[in-house]
């Protein structure tokens, strides 16, 4: 739809910046994607090592489980909020995964036990925050501990004892496959789920409905968008991705460990933030935070190589 | 006798990306001498006056400031040399106080001598200008009305120590009109000392009422100085000519324009009303209405095929009143109701009377309308996007068909629909909320001020629209702050005071001098066609 | 003074702090349960205990509150590690000979706090990084340094803050954190400070020095955090990397609870002492009342989050009252 008039000076100097500004949304993805790119070939120039298949499937395996983690995060935020109980509900599938499966429960039953509690707990989390416009730091940071306490009371401290579930074993070991795919399934998992939300984000009414309350609740709530469905939903997400993080990393754990989803707070967070998804909600969107995620591991993994810090494979998932 | 130049700027020029918002502007700007800035939104007005008030520096050009060459690189460097401005947008802390905020540019400075108490009498004087009742100096300023608000950051410009230069973007657009005139009383006092004046506007009303004491019209246009005009030469023609730059689209805006110079209604939109006959049919009532113990209630009508404003000093109950049609707000006493093949069906919600086809379009774009961070098809279709998905997954071929189909209608200018709708102008933006809510084929219209802020051609061009839609069979209710619009394009006015209907009037007796008398109190009841009701 | 200027006084403290009513309400019924349950942290020496034990958490409330208050996002999640890398540094390296002289420890601290702010206030204002991304930067940072340092407990402090552990000196760095920030709210920085929490595009409008009003937010904060270093260091007696960080989500707990706006501009530090202090009685009440260990997060988390609800319904309900001139 061009302009009816052109101004004669105006129509040369208009064309690339028109063409920028049109695709400005693709341009500043391209920015991240340089990014990994870059950060990547820093690693290899670096880091002796570092292209081998087998450091590369490695990092792809920490960011599935990142990206897995930051997928509901990135939904809440998109609402302008923040899910602090994310580790809580990691945890808690872990424990469940791995006790009630040392208890004889069928692997279904523990799975539809995991994700009640994980819809009770976004219910609970948006619930409060949608109806009663409560701060979310707060709400999920309470909710947090209430897991945490509950957890605790049931397995009576961490004394019980959990088994890996069989199925689980390789999820996440490098080499391993799914099927006719090449790749650990925990790797194509997170493709998967990456689809799936990129999709419900920019096709759905229900995504469009989510990133109009981020960005204007005022104006989304008279297109009647309902911020007392909207918080539930987003908060639900982030807890069923907690929980099939939790599911995923009973795999290898070696046994029930609730605190197992602590690390995925701050750098889960840290993933949506680096891939551009902004805090204040309605812009960004989770294919940003799969580089995101992507783009944290490659740091950690050069600082790991000059010495610095802690690697992010011991912290996120505990060997 | 040598004026030497309070302010000159030389080839000021600022893009932002690829739009080149404004392009070697050069002007010298005297002391004690009245400018009056026009432009249509997008002519780099509001670019300008960021410029000069240090907001941000230019990309190329400076400033010269008595004979010294000047760079700005922010307000505050702006502001020690001397000029004062009173932006647009209302820039005020609503967890300041009165004083705090008034004096904020000058935080710690005293601003008169005699410590504290000082300070505070030197404030209430100035606030004596602005108001009829100044408000406590304690008193937290977001508690207080828009109008006051703006009146406050008035104030805190004119609280500056040492100013030269002064500049009003559009300082009345949300003031009334006495409001409007005491700030035409601080011009006449700055220009008294020898201060030079910048004056924005998008009111023909007000370039005439300063005309007395103006010096120049500026001219914008697409981010050049177009021309200037002096005061002595002026006439509408001339100056709408100038700013659209088009020959034909200004020989129609002049014959508006004289048209609008009489008193009674002007131009086609009277003589195609007078000759169709048009049938009108209640299609909304406001039973018992009242907005307070002390007021009576009212029961209100509003029919089809008709344009109804809302009019009154700001603050006297129009939005509550329009928001109570749509649900929105819940007042002392009153119900709303659509009338729907002669039943009366209640409106308890917001929710209902949407979908009922009440709709709402509010006055601050920017805060209530607009979803900043999404596209402009997204800002379209929000509302509709239910109905033009399957299973929730939603057809866009059919949600662009549609918009297109409203950009062709509406005359919408816009490049590629994934843009941000931030890079629109505010009468494009105004266009687009416009459209999101005609998709939903709406019975009934609820406007808040829908021309606020919006460049001159875009309202001649939303007037029509409305017209259009009216003869088509809409009802439409709209508040207005703008009485000459009111005029030009209402069927029936009423005009509230003091929370109530003090007024109201049908055409052909709608005029300004009838409309502000109601407004200060000097009641009328005109008579008006009779109407059937409810069939 | 006359009666009708301290009537005057007190009630513009009253309404200067009137955002943190709803917690203070909460601390005297937890102080009255407490002192029912167990009368003796009552008497002088146990209640210079409980603020000896309360005090890291108190400061550090304080501490991140000016970073809060200035708006944008504003926040400072690395002053927790900063807290338990103080520790670290005193029980490692600073406790013998010269080195170990309070002479050395002090500044030390109160200096890394506040070099610890001024990277966070570049970050935030130079670099525009967001304040929660470029603290949580900050965060791992610190935290892998007191790590790398002493990973774990252990250590040993110099025999003087030995010394002061149960002592009423921590009750006085309180105070005296507290008076600093009193003055520094008689400035025209703290306006500026107000105003920038609350609108920052405002405040840059009317002439105020956004960036350099942040950027000194989060080195008042740093400093404070130095303080709250040293208040830990006596409490625990020796080093410990671990715990820092864990109190970085309950200081900010402890912030919103006291009514502090998390968005910026709102509360002062009156109220993030009070959200402290409800904290740290409810863990006591919960010991006291035998709380089993296992049930005491869960019990903490449902207090946590009925305390936030409750404050913001008793709000709402204020602010029903106030959004009633809707009269145009």
């Amino acid at each position: 739809m061009q302009n009816a008039v052109q101004k004669p000076e105006k129509a040369l100097g208009l064309n690339l910046g028109d063409i920028v500004s049109r695709n400005r949304q693709y341009m500043t993805i391209a920015v991240y994607v340089v990014a990994v790119i870059v950060l990547f070939v820093i690693g290899v120039f670096t880091i002796p090592g570092f292209s081998r298949p087998y450091s590369i499937e490695s990092m792809l395996i920490i960011s599935s489980f990142l990206g897995i983690a930051a997928a509901g995060q990135t939904m809440v935020i998109l609402l302008g909020g923040i899910d602090l109980s994310v580790p809580g509900a990691i945890g808690l599938s872990e424990v469940c995964f791995t006790v009630l499966t040392a208890n004889g429960f069928p692997l279904w039953e523990t799975a539809l036990i995991v994700m009640s509690s994980a819809i009770a707990i976004g219910l609970i989390n948006g619930g409060i925050c949608g109806f009663l416009n409560l701060n979310p730091i707060i709400v999920s940071l309470g909710v947090g501990f209430m897991i945490n306490g509950g957890v605790l009371v049931w397995t009576s401290g961490g004394a019980a004892q959990g088994v890996i579930p069989g199925v689980f074993k390789h999820m996440d070991t490098v080499g391993s496959s799914l099927g006719p795919i090449p790749l650990p399934p925990v790797i194509v998992i997170w493709f998967v789920v990456a689809i799936l939300l990129v999709f419900l984000q920019y096709r759905t009414v229900l995504g469009k409905r989510l990133y109009s309350l981020g960005s204007n609740e005022h104006a989304a709530t008279l297109m009647l968008a309902n911020r007392r469905i909207m918080w539930p939903v987003a908060f639900i997400i982030s807890a069923l991705s907690g929980a099939l993080t939790g599911m995923l990393l009973s795999g290898f754990s070696g046994g029930a460990d609730f605190s197992i989803g602590d690390p995925y707070l701050f750098t889960g967070i840290a993933a949506v933030v680096v891939g551009g998804t902004s805090l204040l909600g309605g812009s960004g969107g989770y294919e940003r935070t799969f580089l995101g995620s992507l783009i944290v591991t490659e740091i950690s993994t050069i600082l790991v190589g000059y010495g610095l810090g802690v690697d992010l494979q011991q912290v996120l998932l505990g060997h | 006798m040598a004026e030497q130049a309070v302010l000159q700027a030389v080839g000021l020029s600022k893009s932002y990306g690829p739009t080149r918002a404004l392009q070697r502007f050069t002007y010298d700007f005297m002391a004690g001498r009245l400018y009056v800035l026009v432009g249509e939104n997008g002519s780099g007005k509001s670019t300008l006056v960021k410029l000069l008030g240090g907001v941000f520096p230019p990309d190329s050009g400076h400033m010269v400031i008595r004979g010294q060459k000047v760079n700005f690189n922010s307000p505050a460097d702006a502001m020690r040399s001397g000029i004062a401005v009173v932006h647009q947008e209302i820039f005020v802390e609503g967890n300041l106080s009165v004083l705090e905020n008034v004096c904020l540019s000058n935080a710690g400075q005293r601003l008169a001598s005699g410590g504290v108490v000082g300070e505070r009498n030197h404030v209430e004087s100035l606030l004596k200008d602005l108001f009829d009742k100044p408000p406590l100096l304690d008193e937290q300023v977001e508690d207080l009305g828009v109008a006051a608000k703006q009146k406050i950051a008035i104030a805190r410009a004119l609280a500056q120590p040492y100013i030269s230069m002064f500049i009003f973007d559009e300082p009345t657009s949300v003031l009334d009109k006495q409001d409007s005139n005491r700030v035409l009383s601080i011009v006449k006092k700055l220009l008294e000392k020898s201060i030079a004046v910048i004056y924005i506007t998008h009111r023909l009303d007000e370039i005439e009422a300063v005309s007395t004491m103006g010096y120049k019209i500026i001219v914008l246009r697409d981010g050049i100085l177009a021309g200037e005009i002096s005061f002595s030469d002026y006439t509408p023609s001339r100056l709408l000519a100038l700013m659209s730059g088009k020959g034909e689209v200004s020989e129609r805006l002049e014959a508006q324009a004289n048209l609008a110079e009489s008193n009674n209604m002007a131009g086609s939109y009277v003589s195609e009303r007078n000759g169709t006959e048009l049938r009108r049919q209640t299609v909304m009532l406001l039973e018992n209405f009242a907005l307070d113990s002390n007021k009576a209630a009212i029961t209100l009508s509003f029919q089809s095929s008709m344009i109804t404003g809302v009019a009154g000093l700001e603050g006297h109950g129009q939005d509550a009143l329009v928001m109570s049609l749509c649900g929105l707000y819940k007042p002392y006493s009153g119900r709303a109701f659509v009338i729907d093949n002669s039943a009366r069906v209640p409106i308890s919600n917001y929710k209902q009377a949407v979908s009922h086809g009440v709709i709402y379009v509010p006055r601050e774009r920017k805060l209530e309308g607009i979803l900043p961070t999404m596209s402009i098809l997204d800002n379209f279709a929000m509302p509709s996007y239910g109905e033009f998905s399957v299973a929730g997954i939603i057809k866009f071929r059919k949600v662009r068909q549609i918009f297109d189909e409203f950009i062709k209608r509406l005359s919408i200018k816009v490049g590629s629909t994934r843009q941000r709708i931030t890079s629109l102008s505010g009468g494009t933006q105004q266009k687009v909320l416009l459209a999101r809510w005609l998709a939903r084929n709406p019975k009934v219209m609820v406007l808040n001020d829908p021309t606020r802020g919006i460049d001159i051609a875009t309202k001649e061009e939303l007037y029509g629209l409305l017209r259009s839609l009216t003869e088509a069979g809409m009802a439409i209710v709209m508040v207005s702050t703008d009485l000459d619009e009111i005029c030009r394009i209402c069927d029936r006015v009423l005009v509230l005071r003091n929370g109530e209907v003090s007024a109201e009037f049908w055409y052909p007796n709608i005029s300004e001098d009838n409309i502000l008398a109601a407004m200060f109190g000097q009641t009328g009841v005109s008579k008006g066609p009779e109407l059937n009701v409810a069939r | 003074m006359s009666q009708g200027k301290v009537i005057q006084l007190l009630r513009e403290a009253l309404d200067k702090n009137l955002y943190a009513a709803f917690a203070f309400i909460v601390l005297v019924v937890l102080v009255i349960v407490n002192y029912v349950l167990d009368s003796s942290m009552f008497s002088t020496t146990g209640l210079v205990q409980a603020i000896d034990t309360a005090a890291p958490l108190i400061l550090l409330a304080i501490a991140v509150t000016p970073s809060i208050f200035s708006g944008h996002g504003g926040i400072d999640l690395s002053l927790g590690p900063l807290a338990g890398l103080i520790t670290v540094l005193a029980g490692t390296y600073l406790n013998t000979g010269t080195l170990g002289s309070p002479f050395v420890l002090i500044p030390v601290a109160l200096l890394l706090g506040i070099a610890l702010g001024a990277l966070n206030g570049v970050a935030v204002t130079s670099f525009r990084i967001q304040p929660i991304v470029a603290t949580l930067g900050t965060y791992l940072i610190v935290t892998g340094i007191g790590a790398h340092f002493a990973p774990g407990a252990g250590g040993n402090v110099s025999g003087w803050v030995k010394g002061l552990s149960n002592s009423p000196l921590v009750v006085l760095m309180i105070v005296l954190v507290m008076a600093v920030w009193y003055l520094i709210t008689k400035t025209r920085y703290y306006r500026w400070l107000r105003a920038v929490g609350y609108d920052d595009r405002s405040a840059y409008i009317a002439g105020v020095p956004v960036d350099t009003v942040r950027f000194t937010a989060y080195v008042i904060g740093g400093l404070f955090a130095g303080v709250a270093g040293l208040a830990l260091t006596i409490l625990i007696g020796g080093s410990d990397s671990t715990v820092g960080p864990s109190y970085t989500l309950v200081s900010i707990a402890a912030v919103a609870l006291g009514g502090v706006s998390l968005a910026g501009g709102r509360g002062g530090i009156f109220g993030s002492i009070v959200g402290a202090l409800d904290i740290f009685l409810i863990e006591s009440l919960l010991t006291l009342a035998n709380v089993s260990v296992f049930a005491f997060n869960l019990a903490y988390g449902a207090i946590l989050v009925a305390m936030v609800i409750i404050n913001v319904l008793i709000s709402n309900r204020r602010l029903r009252f106030s959004t009633s001139k809707m009269t145009g």
